[in-house]
This record gives C-alpha cells, sequence and structure tokens, in this order.
C-alpha cells in the first residue's frame, strides 16, 4: 500500500518579525499572539525560485533517508506561485534541477491551502494506478511573490516554505479515504488581483467558512473512514491562524491539547503547513487527522494511521 | 416576533468574546471595550447562523453596539 515514507523541510532563513510590526498594524501584542499567532513569518530570499525551494526540501528528505533517484517514478509540485509564469511548469524545472531520469513525470496541481490533502489523494492514486513504487509530492507557494507588505490581513498571516514527501510502498502513515470539497462561489475570498498581481484575502470571508465546513468535513470524513473522533490522538489542521485553529479545536468538540499550532516562528506557509508538522510530530501518536483548507473555497481531510516499520 | 437586546447578548455570551455580556449597556461600543475584529466575525457569523439571515461585509462596519445589532436584525426579519 502507497504511503508517506518520508517528509523533507526548507524553511528559509529571513524571517519578518511581526512584533515590530504592532504600531504600524495598529494592533497589540495580545492580538499578535492570541488571534494571528505567527510572531514571525519566514520569507525567501529575491533570487530564490520556487523550484529551489523544491529542491532544498529534496535535499532535506535525502538526509533524513536513503534512496534512489534514479527510481523516482514520478513527481508532483502544488503551487500556485509558480517559477516565472508557471510555463514550463516547476515541476519539469525541478526535474531538471534534481537530474531525475526520462521515465519520471512531473505535473504540477494549482491548489492553496488545500493543497497537500489534495495532493496526497492525487499522487496515491497516480502511483497506484500506473504501479509505480516512489513518488514525491512537492508544496511550495511562496507568498511573499504575492504579498503587499502594508496589507495587515495576509502580511502578518503567511510565510514561504517548502516540503518534499516521499510517497511508496514502506510507509510510516497510511492515509484512509479522502473526503474532498471546493465552493467556488466563494472563489474570490482569496485571489490575486488582475490589475496589480497583488494577494487579497477577506478575512471574514475566510474564517466563517472554515469554522463552519471544515468540522463538517472531518466529521464526515471519519464516519467515512469507521472512525469515532475520540480514536484520533492528534489533529493536524492547516495553520490558517491561532484563532482558527481555536475555533476548530472548540466546533470539533475535541481537547486542545490534540489539535496542534505550530507555526508561530513562521507562518502560514499554506500547502506547506501540514507537511511541516507531520515531520515533526511526537512519535506517541498513531492516528492522525489532517485536513486543509483555503483558496477555491477548497477543502479535503482524510485520517493517517501510523505503520509498525522494521 | 422582534429581536430584544438580551437575545444578542446571549449570543455573545455564547460566542464568548467578553466574559461577561450582562456588563454591557445596549448602546456601549462593542470596539472600544476591546472586541477586536476577529471576535466580531464571530460573533456576526453566530447571528447569521442563529437567525438564518446574511450581513454582507458592507453592514458589518456600522453594526457596533448591540443597539444597532437588534434594530439590523429586526429589519432583516
Amino acid at each position: 500500500m502507497i504511503g508517506i515514507e518520508a517528509i523533507g523541510t526548507y524553511l528559509p532563513m529571513g524571517r519578518v518579525d511581526n512584533t515590530t510590526r504592532l504600531d504600524f498594524f495598529g494592533i497589540d501584542k495580545k492580538f499578535l499572539e492570541e488571534k494571528t499567532g505567527m510572531l514571525k513569518v519566514a520569507i525567501k530570499s529575491p533570487n530564490e525560485e520556487t523550484s529551489d525551494l523544491c529542491v532544498q526540501a529534496y535535499s532535506n528528505l535525502r538526509e533524513l533517508i536513503e534512496f534512489n533517484s534514479s527510481h523516482i517514478d514520478c513527481i508532483i509540485v502544488c503551487t500556485q506561485n509558480p517559477d516565472s509564469y508557471g510555463l514550463p511548469h516547476t515541476s519539469a524545472v525541478v526535474h531538471g534541477k534534481l537530474k531525475l531520469n526520462d521515465h519520471c513525470s512531473a505535473f504540477d496541481i494549482s491548489l492553496g491551502c488545500s493543497g497537500f490533502v489534495y495532493g496526497l489523494s492525487i499522487i496515491q492514486s497516480f502511483m497506484q494506478f500506473n504501479d509505480f513504487r516512489k513518488g514525491i509530492l512537492f508544496t511550495a507557494d511562496p507568498y511573499s511573490k504575492v504579498i503587499d507588505p502594508n496589507d495587515k490581513n495576509v502580511s502578518l498571516l503567511f510565510g514561504d516554505g517548502a516540503t518534499a514527501t516521499l510517497l511508496g510502498d514502506d510507509a510510516e502513515w497510511t492515509a484512509g479515504k479522502f473526503l474532498l470539497g471546493t465552493r467556488g462561489t466563494g472563489n474570490d475570498a482569496i485571489r490575486i488581483r488582475d490589475e496589480d498581481r497583488i494577494l487579497e484575502m477577506n478575512g471574514r470571508s475566510v474564517l466563517s467558512f472554515s469554522v463552519t465546513t471544515v468540522p463538517d468535513n472531518i466529521n464526515e470524513m471519519l464516519i467515512k473512514n469507521d472512525t469515532d473522533i475520540n480514536e484520533v490522538d492528534c489533529f493536524v489542521l492547516h495553520q490558517g491562524s491561532r484563532y482558527i485553529i481555536k475555533l476548530l479545536t472548540e466546533n470539533l468538540g475535541v481537547s486542545s491539547d490534540k489539535v496542534l499550532f505550530c507555526a508561530e516562528d513562521y507562518g502560514n506557509t499554506v500547502s506547506s503547513s501540514i507537511p511541516m508538522i507531520l515531520k515533526r510530530l511526537d512519535q506517541k501518536y498513531k492516528k492522525v487527522v489532517i485536513a486543509g483548507f483555503g483558496v477555491g473555497l477548497s477543502w479535503g481531510s482524510t485520517i493517517l494511521t501510523k505503520n509498525i516499520r522494521d | 416576533m422582534q429581536v430584544t437586546a438580551e437575545e444578542i447578548r446571549k449570543i455573545i455570551s455564547s460566542s464568548k468574546i467578553i466574559p461577561d455580556p450582562s456588563k454591557i449597556s445596549d448602546d456601549t461600543n462593542l470596539h472600544e471595550i476591546g472586541i477586536d475584529s476577529l471576535d466580531i466575525f464571530t460573533l456576526y457569523l453566530k447571528i447569521e447562523e442563529h437567525f438564518n439571515i446574511k450581513i454582507p461585509d458592507d453592514d458589518v462596519d456600522r453594526l457596533t453596539d448591540i443597539n444597532l445589532i437588534v434594530t439590523y436584525i429586526n429589519s432583516k426579519l
């Protein structure tokens, strides 16, 4: 059964310290700590491209687990901020930089904060149908390319980062059934403006959508997987903000120590937020719900079960 | 059936955005007692769910106290 073997991650060294911007944005430290939750956001250097972030995450993956790169059958890059204008596809650029074999297929998927969950479902299905043994799902969505640093709705939240998830049949984590959704009528809640190619977000719409749709999605997904919510050890939810995590915890009716918030020092890394946490998850957790939600509006969840490996 | 200030207080209470809504008067500006923008969004979400109405973004900024909220909702029902 194809599943997650290992996760490599990359956070650029650069940080924007949000505690130095309180007066500029007219907020207090309590709001920053308790509501947005991102004390710092990671920022890539101007000459780092999206594909470079992927390559760095891949390097980290190679440090964690041995595998022969010539045995990689496919790579997928999940991004909405590709290299240049997305042509050629960033996965092809990554394929070239990693000098992967010609038999390794490569394509991009365009999704935001739901991207890791969707991507996991896509790559597993793609690998199983094509009888592939090894594949890598990259997530890299450097919003610093499209953020107005003076817009507090987004500037205080989003950070740059990338992950590389190795999929294969010696899996540490196996995913259950996925439950995915879209509400296209809300597509303007998070978007790039045509006129200046800058990101804008309706915080109220995103908050309302997140705290109502995601708990229902998770509860339905658990029914689909014949799992009681009390059997879940831990919830790794997209790190939209500390406040969203708090409201989701309340609406799910679970203990707050089961729902992680880990983005204080690097921010909301979009589709990378879930694998960033999965990588450093405590070994004691055996059943973990993952749920991504955002741009689209799009959402998805599944349950990961830890396998005992030799 | 008219909405009352007490009903709104109950919704504020269930929103957990301030410790004791009974202590705020009907004309107290919610922003001035430290309720921030995200708490306000949560409150309006609860009101929308409770009364099955939609409060457009353009209306949110002017609903700054309980009196204004009560009048607004009654005009929508």
